[in-house]
């Protein structure tokens, strides 16, 4: 034997040591881990499957943005597009909080609106304002501080985008006015 | 070294096989750890074929010519910086070439692949690991890069003259990792269908590496155009020869592909339609490899000492026949989300755009295989020529250049025609204006008149295309200027980057219209002459004028090259000296030529010798290639758009759905 075949099979043994090691790996794996991550990997399959279709609403809406900014919508159909794209995304995401499997922002968001929920019926009388310093005011469905000028002009809270009145303190408004908080 | 890569490949053999079974059984056994092993053995293919590889290259840079291989494709002569290209110079070696790329892109595919393909993803694997088994079969037990000769000869027949080129650095790895990674996407979609998972879940991979494998074939078949121009001789750049017609018809397929996916992404619609048409796609790059390696019309691109014509052609019923079996079998699941809202929409507009792809695509195959169908049912071949092409395929090509510039105009859903008009008057009014200072003679004795009605409409529906897209963007950063006080630059890059998808796309559109100026510059308004020349001599070729100095003669260790001197004229003035060449291998009994090329984006001016004679006379094709240039140019244009297109988008906040669209939006 030369010494390039004594290479050639020394090199071509530690590939099939390697390939042996690469295939085999798997089946000597701790069996729970394995079989807890195919779980989770699945738990996690079936959250995103719904997000497919979040992913193309969102998509489609700023698609839809863009063309009416490019002149390519009239100002009509613009809004009844985005309104249907919303619609779609809003049955959605009310799919996906039925079945338990929205992406964890929306999950944390629901606790935190069931939770605001309980205490406001808990003490509605009780409540009071925050004191709040000269320019600033506190939005009155998510109590975070907000210019005063944001509220005069009669904007939407940036934290929870709920509508904001003229003076900014128009008291609780229905839960139909928070768009998304 | 050439046991080590035998040895390899026969390990890279075995794995792949593992993997594809292994990953179909353990799917269907509900064996993670059977699962996890075949997409391990996977990954490890790509390292034994990373050896496989290497040890070919070694043994080309050795000149081993024990290796019947290396001895057929290189010799002492060949410049060591063509080893790349002699690797892949016959059958044995690009199919090493194929393998090493697949196993590249599969695990590249499915290391990246996203968390909602995760359920049917041991599906993609073993079809991918199939389509690669396949391919290290072939090898091992019929074209094995590795074979011995039972003697070491002093030297190898030689690197083919006509590979020589810089061109072939790129043009023939191009175009099989294109027709090769077709197979990602196709595995995908079939992955899916046989998991269930009939929805839109492949959608994402499918898209992008239909992109990639978009833009190699493109790349591939610009390149081998170039390529042709060059070195071939004949001054023209597409034959509508069967080999490049097989490279063609796939990428016509994943063009449709690549819009009419988008449509299922946004709206969830042709779901059948997507996964019958990268089907057809993956059907038509077997076909394409078949007619490569031996298919049964002849063509000066394939491998002509190839008897694997009739393995592929066994492998192309299988891959034609077995995924729409398995399509039909899973008909009922692939219910479209979403109908048609209105025909004056874009995705209405998209499927014409596939309808015209796909006609293109079938005209051509059709064109292809028609020598095969007239023998066999007149028992005498005919062979069909560029007029045919020209005349059936140019007017649908008219009709998809159209719709290139009408379909970004139109918005998703529905559109109403007060929208699409004003939309379109501006692109509308620049082709009126094109067509008309084309037609009329100004200055007196100039314009094209109407002679030439489909130079003119490729003109004009250029100039249609390019406005709106031009249209479009100015719009964009104006919208942009206006409401984030950008300056025009500015807000035209983050309008670019904020939408990559979009006009990405509308970059990868303007290199078509590029591509298209040069098409319809070369086939309309080419001039060609054909002279024999004396040393002084000159002629006069459209406004240029040729004076012919001489040829000088230079021996070289493999060929013996005549280098032609012509001094280029035009009003009088010099211009250039160029110095075309003929070069005659007697190994391989055959001449190349190197056109000489004075390349202007108005026109080429392209002086090839089609003969030296011992007198010193020469033979000279004289040829002026309106525009050509642009075509070339289009070719990196092309990448730029599809780079762009790929690049990643940042993740989404959910919330924003049901909020306040941004006041700038990203499409």
């Amino acid at each position: 034997m030369d010494g390039e075949t004594i290479f050639a099979i020394l090199v071509g043994a530690a590939l099939g040591v390697f390939s042996l090691v690469m295939v085999a790996y798997s089946f000597f794996r701790d069996s729970s881990a394995s079989s807890g991550q195919a779980q989770s990997s699945h738990a996690s399959v079936s959250a995103s499957d719904d997000g497919v279709g979040l992913d193309s609403i969102y998509d489609s809406i700023d698609t839809l943005e863009l063309e009416y900014q490019l002149g390519n919508l009239p100002e009509a159909q613009y809004h009844d597009q985005l309104q249907a794209y919303r619609l779609e995304a809003a049955a959605v995401i009310k799919s996906q909080l039925e079945q338990g499997a929205a992406p964890p922002e929306l999950l944390l968001e629901q606790e935190v609106i069931a939770a605001r929920a309980e205490l406001r019926s808990a003490e509605p009388a009780e409540r009071t304002r925050p004191e709040t310093a000269e320019g600033w005011q506190v939005c009155p469905q998510c109590d975070a501080p907000i210019p005063t000028a944001l509220g005069q002009s009669g904007g939407v809270c940036p934290h929870c985008s709920a509508r904001l009145s003229e003076s900014g303190f128009s008291g609780f408004k229905d839960s139909q006015d928070a768009e998304s908080c | 070294m050439g046991d080590l890569g035998a040895i390899s490949l026969w390990m890279a053999l075995a794995l792949a096989a593992y993997s594809c079974v292994g990953s179909v059984t353990g799917k269907l056994r509900g064996s993670t750890a059977l699962v996890e092993s075949a997409q391990a053995a996977m990954y490890a293919t790509v390292v034994v074929l990373f050896v496989s590889t290497l040890s070919l290259v070694v043994s080309f840079i050795a000149r081993d010519f024990e290796i019947a291989y290396v001895a057929r494709h290189s010799d002492l002569a060949m410049p060591d910086h063509f080893t790349w290209v002699a690797f892949y110079a016959g059958n044995e070696g690009s199919l090493l070439y194929i393998a090493m790329v697949l196993s590249v892109m599969a695990a590249v595919a499915v290391w990246r692949a996203p968390e909602k393909v995760r359920d049917a993803l041991p599906y993609t694997t073993g079809v991918l690991m199939l389509v690669l088994t396949f391919f290290l079969a072939v090898m091992a037990f019929m074209a094995n890069p590795f074979d011995k000769l039972p003697f070491v000869p002093q030297d190898g027949e030689g690197i083919n003259p006509l590979l020589t080129h810089f061109g072939m650095f790129f043009h023939p790895p191009a175009l099989m990792a294109g027709l090769v990674g077709i197979s990602v996407p196709f595995a995908f979609a079939l992955g899916g269908l046989l998991a269930r998972k009939t929805g839109d879940e492949w959608v994402d991979p499918g898209r992008v590496w239909g992109i990639i494998t978009w833009a190699l074939l493109a790349s591939g078949l610009l390149l081998g155009s170039w390529w042709a121009y060059t070195i071939l001789g004949w001054g023209g750049y597409w034959f509508w020869d069967p080999v490049e017609n097989a490279a063609f018809m796939p990428w016509l397929a994943l063009t449709a592909f690549i819009h009419s996916i988008m449509v299922q992404k946004r709206r969830g619609m042709f779901r059948m339609w997507n996964i019958a048409l990268i089907n057809v796609a993956f059907a038509l790059a077997l076909y394409g490899m078949f007619m490569n390696r031996g298919g049964s019309v002849p063509s000066v691109h394939s491998f002509g000492e190839s008897d694997l014509g009739w393995i592929f052609l066994m492998f192309l019923g299988v891959g034609l026949i077995v995924p729409f079996i398995i399509f039909f079998w899973r008909y009922p699941l692939l219910k479209s989300a979403q109908n048609l809202d209105s025909m004056l929409s874009r995705e209405a507009a998209f499927l014409v755009n596939n309808l015209l792809l796909l006609a293109i695509a079938f005209v051509t195959l059709w064109g292809t295989v028609y020598p095969l169908v007239s023998e066999l049912t007149s028992g005498e071949q005919i062979t069909v020529a560029r007029p045919f092409y020209d005349q059936v395929n140019g007017p649908l090509m008219l009709g998809l250049v159209f719709l290139m510039g009408v379909g970004p105009m139109l918005p998703w859903r529905r559109a109403n025609w007060a929208s699409v008009r004003r939309a379109l008057a501006v692109p509308a009014a620049v082709a009126v204006l094109t067509v008309v200072l084309l037609i009329i003679p100004s200055p007196p004795g100039g314009g094209l008149g109407w002679g030439r009605p489909f130079a003119v409409a490729g003109f004009g529906l250029a100039a249609f295309v390019a406005a709106g897209i031009l249209m479009e963007w100015y719009r964009g950063a104006r919208a942009r200027h206006r409401n984030s006080q950008e300056n025009y630059a500015v807000a035209f890059l983050h309008l670019i980057w904020a939408n990559r998808p979009r006009y990405g796309g509308y970059v990868v559109h303007l290199a078509v219209i590029m591509v298209a100026l040069g098409i319809v510059g070369t086939a309309f308004f080419n001039t060609q002459k054909d002279v024999v020349l004396s040393p002084g001599e000159t002629v006069a070729v459209e406004n240029y004028e040729i004076r012919y100095l001489g040829t000088t003669q230079a021996v070289f260790g493999n060929r013996t090259e005549f280098i032609s001197s012509v001094e280029v004229y035009r009003d009088g003035e010099l211009l250039d000296t160029i110095s075309p060449n003929r070069a005659f291998y007697p190994s391989f009994n055959m001449a190349s030529t190197r056109a000489a090329i004075r390349s202007t984006p108005v026109e080429d001016f392209y002086v090839v010798p089609s003969e030296n004679l011992s007198n010193g006379d020469a033979g000279l094709r004289i040829l002026v290639n309106p525009l050509i240039w642009w075509m070339w140019v289009a070719g990196p244009v092309m990448i730029l758009g599809t780079v762009i297109a790929l690049w990643p988008e940042p993740s989404r906040v959910p919330a924003r759905a049901l909020g306040r669209a941004p006041a700038v939006a990203s499409a």
